[in-house]
């Protein structure tokens, strides 16, 4: 019983890091590494988003599959609204060469929504994975 | 079963992601390689009026990867080309103050692989 408590808890831990380092830390890195912008973000932020993305993980192993369903789909709207919210589509620098000041905006909008799409199918196949489960 | 699917969707995913990121990454290359692959020149400049000079914008480009939609913006007067591509130069009239020739290039805006919008607005320090 114990045991199983436990092993719930560790798996639901897991997969809230694995949440937080997927939407928060890999894609930031993605996108300020390959647009060569910086992109910061505070820490109380970053702790906060850790600390949901772990509940709810925990909570959705723990409880019974059928209401666990509810509270993966919460994280997966959370992924999402991190990627769209924060994100937002749009990445802006400003830089000074040769006595002129040059302000550079890029929009990766067709990568964003290719990221929220494959997140909302890879969260359909979650669902239906743990229905399937309830039924056997 | 849908385990396996799962895991199928998450290899589709980021091989996918890598995919539309190349275009970028290319353009980003070749631009590190070359901070001189567009070039922009007037040739031909010709008074019509006293206030008034025509003249025709050619640009050249190194990038494998085109340039879509591409706006100019000098001064107050802007032009348009559909599509700019490697090895190539292409030309277009223009009509220009001498205010706007003093003002220069104020906006370059183009779709990178026709994908990414990329915006640049050149201010004088």
């Amino acid at each position: 019983m114990w045991r199983r408590i436990v092993l719930n808890v560790l798996i639901g831990v897991l997969r809230g890091i694995l949440y937080y380092i997927v939407f928060w830390v890999l894609i930031s890195w993605l996108i300020s590494s390959v647009f060569g912008v910086p992109f910061e973000q505070p820490l109380h932020l970053a702790v906060l988003v850790l600390g949901v993305f772990t509940g709810l993980g925990v909570v959705s192993s723990c409880v019974k599959s059928f209401i666990g369903i509810i509270f993966s789909v919460l994280s997966s709207l959370l992924a999402l609204g991190l990627v769209v919210g924060i994100l937002g589509g749009v990445v802006s620098t400003r830089l000074e060469y040769s006595g002129v000041i040059v302000e550079a905006n890029l929009d990766f909008t067709p990568l964003l929504v290719l990221i929220v799409g494959f997140t909302v199918v890879y969260t359909i196949m979650e669902c239906f994975e743990r229905i399937v489960e309830l039924e056997e | 079963m849908y385990a396996g699917f799962r895991y199928a969707v998450v290899v589709l995913s980021i091989l996918t992601i890598f995919i539309l990121l190349l275009p970028l990454l290319f353009f980003a290359w070749d631009i590190i390689q070359n901070p001189e692959c567009i070039v922009l020149k007037f040739e031909n400049a010709s008074y019509i009026n006293s206030e008034e000079i025509k003249a025709d914008m050619v640009v050249s480009y190194c990038s494998s990867i085109p340039l879509r939609n591409v706006r100019i913006q000098v001064g107050s007067r802007s032009l348009e080309f559909d599509l700019i591509s490697r090895e190539a130069t292409f030309k277009q009239e223009i009509i220009l103050t001498e205010r706007d020739l003093e003002e220069g290039i104020r906006v370059l805006e183009a779709n990178i692989g026709g994908l990414y919008r990329l915006i640049l607005k050149f201010e004088k320090a």
